[in-house]
């Protein structure tokens, strides 16, 4: 090597080594997000096995009594307008106490942010003290202490569709948030300031993407939603500078490509979608990241051919180092009624007929519920959800279910949407994260039971665009629950109404059951299903987390009226 | 985010709540003026028997977008009369035989010009025209043919709807009938079914004048809502609620709220009365819902095929 080419390789280390020593030492390590929950909350689902399980139980049922508020801000508020102010003659921005930096970036104009309460959704992070939360356009630093913003990352949305956030990542002290406008974005956890920022889908396109940037090791995965006809892929990037590591497509691109035979023909494959926008789960020891994909487009109608329509609405296991897919298993083969499988999988190591297997459980869109083993794909167990769920089966809790010979739903045609309309079940569940109890063996989701009827809008004979079809207004709703499904049998063990609420779940070791109940946050016996405690804060827009600050349990819930902390009473 | 239902039925996470950013910003009078005419040329193809894919969207704002804000196609700035007109003239003699008037190909022969992400992407013609060079078979255009068509199908992409849906709820006209039940056999399944409760002759009497169309009337009575009365008939609405305390004292309304803690009732003289359930022993309460029996009913009619769901539409369709 010539002299110059060594002192500029110096210089160019030199150059480049505060960021990398900095990027390397402190904040959250990488490994600590790999293991099982504990004091704190370090990803999506608190970690990467999806459990949403504590182990934490000085808050249980003995004591949950006692549970009282630590702190409340309900005055933080998301920017809006060119410089995140808000218009003067909507009163400006609150902020919240202690406002500190705003950092205002993204390339819109301000006009399509919405001013008003930040009603925080996915997963908040809880790292040092310190909670990282997000809105749609906002992401924010706050002290765990009280409540106080830290830093408020403001991004100007360009506008296009909208949906929930699922949360901010960490890696070591950066921050990555995925915008709708489809940017990336890493920032200084300390000071929320702009590390850098990467476009991940074409605006231009239509696409959309909300999913949280999922942080695996030296891997950030990211990917797109969408509601155009259009390819769907999950993609990894280099935590340091965004630069790609692989993409994996969700449907077949090329000739050749697995699955093509179940497409009318490689154009409807390419724009068949099977977006993922809700976080997967890791299992370290295979190193196998288990993600749901969406449903195919056009989503309620023709234009795809008869086959399954491979990989959407499946379940994938895909090896986070090289981005191929290791198995699938499809939970709803040939989705004819909008029935993502973007649900969050489940990994356990489970006593299953007298061995301890390594599982994925699921519960998906369609209102079925799946145990597999997740190194091997091999399935295990099918079941039904639902009072009314009639799609793929007659009516009823106890009907014959349709399963082909690997497990898979098969659908009854007929269900499928018409122009003279066709009765069918709604969605029974969505993305709104279940949680397991390896205490009770109990797996615990929300079911939503109604009837509705599905119109074929769009008959067309080379197949239609996008929706294509749509569904009476009302519907028949029969009841909202939280389901505990025994995974050794997928059998509902017992089933609690709740007068409405649907945000997800969250199980301690201290045998309590956590989500909302109507304007309620509430507990209940997580072996029973009996209430046990509540507090009215109203809806929660998030799941609950519970964790250790100063040394006590903590519990965080959002709801649309501000952020809580609860702890025990002294 | 509140949203239509129609709009609920995309894929995706909409299930959570959609809100197309801008949407309701569209320029209605322009929105209008091509869904107009496309629906005036959709059903003069139908009128004339052939159901050709329609419509030509027409050129609405030159120098505006259809839309404040938003996807990109929505608020490019639309080019000239002139040069649309023109656009679309070229797009007629050199691409329509294989893509369609509507953009959306031709089956076998070319693919949907309105999802190509060439279309989508491009800016003012470059990718187009790169498109045009390689194409096969050749055409051959000069620069300002290009810009024309890539400026007429940007136009195109600017009425399409939300969530991927084409320009216009059924762009091809078709007639969308749902009276394709027996209306005897459903008359007859009425009178079993439904006779308890109802009566052709009495409260289901001109029930098919009520609603718009067939379509909003098998809505309508299957989720048992009527126009001007809500759910359940009679503008009642809601379960009602009788509260019994541990003294044997009772309380009956209508329930406004009920979970694991509280039960709120309207009482039958306009008062409200919030009763706790988390004490002991706790109060006993009976929910009645008034539409338990139509519940019930929605599931006894589900059938395979939908036949009985077709079948009572045609019926009471002939109420009117």
């Amino acid at each position: 090597m010539k002299k110059t080419t060594i002192l500029f390789s110096l210089l160019a280390f030199l150059g480049a080594a505060p960021v990398f020593l900095h990027a390397q030492s402190g904040g959250l390590d990488p490994a600590d997000i790999l293991k099982p929950l504990s004091d704190q909350w370090t990803s999506f689902s608190g970690d990467m096995t999806g459990k949403r399980f504590s182990p934490l139980k000085s808050i249980n049922l003995n004591t949950i009594k006692g549970l009282g508020l630590k702190w409340a801000n309900t005055s933080i508020t998301t920017g809006c307008g060119p410089d995140g102010m808000g218009p003067a003659a909507a009163g400006g921005r609150g902020g919240g106490r202690g406002v500190a930096g705003l950092i205002v970036a993204g390339l819109g104009n301000g006009e399509s942010n919405t001013c008003g309460p930040a009603r925080f959704g996915g997963g908040m992070l809880f790292v040092d003290n310190t909670i990282y939360a997000a809105t749609r356009d906002d992401v924010y630093s706050i002290d765990a202490h009280d409540g106080s913003v830290l830093w408020h990352y403001y991004w100007k949305f360009r506008g296009g569709t909208s949906t929930g956030t699922r949360g901010p990542s960490m890696w070591h002290n950066y921050i990555f948030f995925t915008f709708h406008d489809n940017y990336v974005v890493c920032l200084d956890a300390k000071t929320g300031k702009e590390v850098w920022k990467k476009e991940i889908a074409p605006f231009d396109q239509q696409y959309f993407s909300s999913n949280v940037p999922l942080v695996i090791g030296n891997h950030i995965l990211v990917g797109p939603g969408n509601d155009m006809d259009a390819p769907a892929w999950l993609q990894s990037l280099d935590p340091e500078t965004g630069a790609i590591q692989w993409t994996h497509y969700n449907t077949p691109q090329n000739p050749g490509d697995p699955g093509l035979e179940t497409w009318k023909d490689l154009d409807a494959a390419r724009h068949g979608a099977g977006t993922s926008w809700i976080p997967g789960s890791y299992d370290p020891d295979t190193h196998l990241y288990l993600y749901g994909t969406g449903n195919p487009t056009p989503s309620y109608t023709t234009g795809r051919g008869d086959g399954d329509n491979l990989f959407t609405s499946c379940l994938i296991a895909l090896n986070v180092d090289t981005g191929k897919m290791q198995w699938y298993f499809q939970t709803s083969p040939h989705d004819t009624h909008d029935w993502d499988s973007t649900q969050t999988p489940i990994l356990a190591d489970l006593p299953f007929n007298g061995v301890t297997r390594k599982l994925v459980m699921m519960a998906t869109r369609n209102g079925y519920f799946y145990v597999l083993d997740r190194v091997t794909g091999e399935h295990l167990i099918t079941s039904k959800l639902g009072l009314v769920n009639n799609y793929a089966s007659d009516i009823g809790t106890d009907s014959k279910l349709h399963l082909d010979a690997r497990g898979q739903v098969r659908r009854n045609p007929q269900k499928d949407a018409s122009v003279a309309g066709s009765v069918v079940n709604d969605d029974v569940l969505n993305h709104q994260p279940p949680t397991f109890s390896p205490d009770t063996g109990l797996f615990y989701v929300h079911e939503t039971n109604s009837l509705r009827i599905d119109y074929l809008l769009e008959p067309d004979a080379r197949g239609s665009m996008g929706l294509g079809g749509e569904s009476s207004e009302a519907g028949i709703n029969y009841g909202t629950f939280i389901d505990a499904i025994d995974y050794k049998t997928g059998k509902v063990v017992w089933r609690h109404q709740l007068s409405s609420g649907n945000v997800g779940l969250l199980s301690t070791a201290g045998g309590l059951l956590f989500t909302n109940d109507g304007q309620n946050f509430a507990a209940w016996d997580a072996k029973t299903g009996t209430p046990v405690w509540h507090t009215q804060i109203g809806g929660l827009s998030a799941p609950a987390e519970t964790f250790m600050l100063d040394g006590k349990q903590v519990i965080l819930a959002s709801a649309g009226t501000g952020l809580y902390m609860f702890q025990m009473n002294q | 985010m509140p949203k239509k239902r129609s709009y609920r039925m995309a894929h995706g996470p909409c299930r959570e709540g959609y809100i197309i950013e801008g949407y309701i910003m569209i320029r209605k009078k322009y929105l209008i003026a091509a869904l107009f005419a496309g629906t005036v040329i959709a059903a003069l193809s139908y009128a004339q028997g052939t159901p050709t894919p329609v419509p030509d969207p027409v050129p609405i704002a030159p120098g505006k977008g259809v839309r404040d804000n938003g996807f990109t196609q929505y608020t490019r700035p639309l080019a000239s009369q002139d040069v649309l007109i023109r656009g679309k003239a070229l797009y007629n003699s050199s691409c329509r035989s294989c893509h369609s008037a509507d953009i959306r190909g031709v089956p076998g022969k070319g693919n949907s010009l309105l999802r190509s992400g060439v279309v989508l992407s491009d800016k003012a013609g470059e990718l187009i025209a790169d498109s045009l060079a390689k194409h096969n078979p050749k055409i051959n255009l000069v620069e300002a043919d290009n810009l024309a068509i890539s400026e007429y199908l940007h136009s195109i992409e600017a009425t399409a709807g939300p969530q991927g849906s084409p320009p216009g709820r059924n762009p091809m006209g078709i007639e969308l009938n749902v009276l394709v039940g027996d209306a005897k056999a459903g008359e007859a399944y009425f009178l079993k079914a439904c006779a308890s409760c109802h009566s052709p002759i009495g409260d289901m009497k001109g029930i098919a004048s009520k609603y718009a169309d067939a379509k909003a009337l098998q809505n309508g009575w299957f989720d048992g809502i009527v126009p001007g009365a809500g759910r359940g008939g009679g503008g009642r609405g809601g379960m009602q609620a009788t509260v019994t305390m541990p003294n044997g004292t009772t309380f009956e309304g209508r329930s406004i709220r009920k979970d694991d803690y509280i039960v709120i009732l309207m009482l039958a003289d306009g008062t409200r009365k919030s009763i706790p359930l988390d004490v002991t022993p706790a109060p006993k309460v009976d929910m009645k819902d008034p539409q338990e029996a139509h519940k019930k009913m929605a599931i006894a009619i589900d059938d395979p095929d939908n036949k009985n769901l077709h079948d009572i539409t045609a019926f009471l369709w002939t109420l009117k």
